[in-house]
């Protein structure tokens, strides 16, 4: 035993002496606690790596030499004042996984990029301001982030952006989580930035594309904001495999507008329980495919816009499918809408009957907007049946699809890999059956 | 004491119809909740750059940048308009538009990128443009003549960058109330 003990106590002084020799760095870990994060950044060598030590760090703290800043957990940089909490000047800075908390409201933001080549990754950053601002900065990558508003109860109109791009081109945007802000993704006056699987929820509008060219809009979901994504004066984007629901608690929520859109693609998306799904005005040039339109008010509403092919989308449960005025002249064929009692005599799948969508509502309620209080009344589909003047005029499908095209919503064509599935299980079942019987009647 | 009543219910009275014959519409306010601009569809601010409209059928149509107000007029020119409205930048009173002085430069800020900012004397349009060092003061007959385009090139406007749709206004917030504070506005209010 006292062998043993010796033994024991021999251990526990080679791993004391083990523990001391860290316990220099650790020191020098405390004393840079105790130092400030700007301390930390002004001793690091332009292009090292520099491990915050976990602990609480006041901001503001500018980088302005190349440097990777890195934290594993419990780094917090918390700032009010003036200026923004982090603010970089250089290229090619990293920062990652730090929580910023910021209670100051200021037109800067928390943290102000003004380089090219920076990423911010794994960040968590409540704030009072916009969250990360991005001016004359290209290149960027910002991934993975948590942002989410922390200036207290006020309209979402009066909070901050979460990412607001300005005068920057061809940064990535990935994988972040906004919650509870202004506009939770703003790009505005940029080129081939990509926007991509984001998930943004009561904000004001969730994705906010103005004067901007093809950006690449994908994969991203949200609901509860005003509107999904509002694409203005843009042209050559690429909108494709977002979803957005629930976009109904203001009255002019939409999943996705278009003011203004030119040369772009607006494909499988989603857009499920909002007021209007689709929102198109003064839009020229677009391709609209694909998209899964369901349970809206409005299914969607075009306004003076032209030159738009708008196929193979899927209508469904909405109140009302669609409405437009002065949007003649756009190329609207093989939609699905499944209020639309067609005809298909030659057995091609489409309907040899037009599905035509009737002005009346809209232009009625454009004189005189307290007549929306008969949106959807029995009385307005009676007077709207009586109203077909101009009728060479309307937005019409030429051949609506008598059943949905197999693409909306499933893989790129046809038959899916469940059937066959499903089918194999099937005969298994029936095999397990027959063989169950077989014994049964041996049995007895 | 019959008498002073049926005199004070006359005066009542006539107060009332004169009330009812004349005088300009009254503006209307701007709810940020329900209110979103006739012309482009976005959220009208009650800031210092909403504007509005009245018809002569007493229809309001209400702005989030004048540009999109004009940009309307000329779409919708079959349309009596009775009166129209812009905000003094500065205490946010409605002026009307006929009445107002107006800022303009490519580089100063508005919701919409048209850059024209509006004031309630042409001494606090000029302190606007000298306090950018950059631009000009134009009065309404002016502005009529003004080729309205959004300045959607051009990249970095001002000096500090600070632009854009923040919605940061109020509140407490540093740099209020100085001497500068309405150039300061502009940077925080921008292109919304």
């Amino acid at each position: 035993m006292t062998a043993r003990k010796r033994w024991l106590r021999g251990a526990a002084a080679l791993l004391a002496l083990l523990a001391v020799c860290p316990v220099r760095p650790a020191a020098a870990q405390d004393a840079r606690e105790s130092a400030s994060l700007q301390e930390l950044v002004d001793r690091a060598e332009a292009g090292g790596t520099l491990w915050i030590p976990a602990g609480e760090y006041q901001g503001p703290v500018v980088v302005d030499k190349p440097l990777r800043l890195l934290a594993k957990v419990g780094v917090r940089l918390v700032h009010g004042g003036p200026e923004p909490a982090l603010r970089i000047t250089a290229e090619g800075v990293e920062i990652r996984g730090i929580v910023v908390e910021d209670t100051e409201r200021r037109d800067a933001g928390t943290i102000l990029v003004e380089a090219d080549n920076v990423r911010l990754a794994e960040l968590t950053i409540r704030t009072a301001s916009r969250a990360v601002r991005l001016v004359g900065a290209d290149g960027g990558e910002i991934l993975g982030n948590a942002i989410e508003w922390a200036g207290g109860n006020v309209p979402v109109s009066r909070r901050g952006n979460g990412i607001d791009l300005y005068g920057s081109n061809r940064n990535r945007i990935a994988g972040n989580t906004v919650s509870g802000m202004h506009d939770g993704i703003y790009v505005e006056n940029g080129d081939g930035n990509v926007v991509e699987n984001n998930r943004i929820d009561r904000s004001r509008y969730g994705i906010h594309l103005m004067y901007t060219g093809q950006t690449v809009v994908c994969g991203n979901t949200g609901t509860q904001n005003i509107t999904g994504i509002m694409a203005m004066t843009s042209h050559g984007a690429d909108v494709t495999g977002n979803a957005f629901t629930k976009q109904h608690e203001n009255v002019h929520s939409q999943g996705i507008l278009l003011f203004d859109v030119r040369d772009s693609l607006f494909a499988d998306n989603t857009v499920e329980g909002n007021r209007v799904g689709f929102y198109v005005e003064e839009s020229h040039g677009n391709r609209i495919a694909g998209n899964a339109i369901r349970q809206n008010y409005i299914g969607v509403q075009i306004l003076s816009s032209t030159g738009n092919r708008i196929e193979r989308n899927v209508f469904a449960g909405n109140v009302t499918d669609a409405e437009a005025v002065g949007s003649a002249g756009n190329e609207v064929r093989e939609n699905h809408w499944d209020a639309f009692a067609g005809l298909d005599a030659d057995g091609d799948g489409r309907s040899d009957l037009p599905n035509p969508v009737n002005p009346f509502f809209l232009k009625l309620t454009e004189a005189v907007p307290a007549f929306q209080l008969f949106f959807g009344s029995p009385g307005m589909a009676f007077l709207e049946g009586l109203y077909a003047s101009g009728r060479e005029g309307w937005l019409e499908d030429a051949a609506p699809l008598m059943e949905p095209p197999e693409t909306a919503g499933d893989g790129p064509d046809g038959r899916r890999s469940s059937d066959a599935a499903a089918g194999a299980l099937g005969l298994a079942l029936l095999a397990a059956a027959i063989l169950n019987i077989y014994w049964g009647l041996r049995r007895s | 004491m019959k008498k002073v009543r049926a005199l004070l219910a006359l005066a009542a009275a006539m107060l009332l119809v004169s009330a009812c014959g004349g005088g300009d519409p009254k503006p209307a306010a701007v709810n940020e909740d329900t209110d979103k601009c006739a012309a482009c569809n976005m959220q009208v601010k009650d800031d210092g750059f909403a504007t509005q409209l009245i018809t002569a059928d007493k229809r309001v149509f209400k702005f989030d940048d004048i540009g999109c107000m004009y940009a309307w007029k000329t779409e919708h020119p079959e349309v009596e308009i009775a009166i129209e409205f812009v905000r003094d930048h500065e205490t946010l009173e409605w002026v009307k538009a006929d009445n107002a002085f107006y800022a303009y430069d490519p580089s100063f800020q508005t919701p919409m990128a048209y850059g024209v900012v509006s004031f309630r004397d042409k001494s606090s349009a000029e302190a606007y443009v000298s306090g950018h060092g950059t631009g000009v003061v134009m009065d309404w007959a002016q502005l009529g003549n003004h080729t309205w385009e959004r300045s959607t090139q051009g990249g970095m406007h001002g000096g500090d960058g600070m632009h854009g749709d923040s919605g940061m206004r109020g509140g407490g917030m540093h740099g209020d109330g100085d001497d500068d504070a309405h150039a300061e506005d502009a940077h925080m209010e921008g292109h919304a």
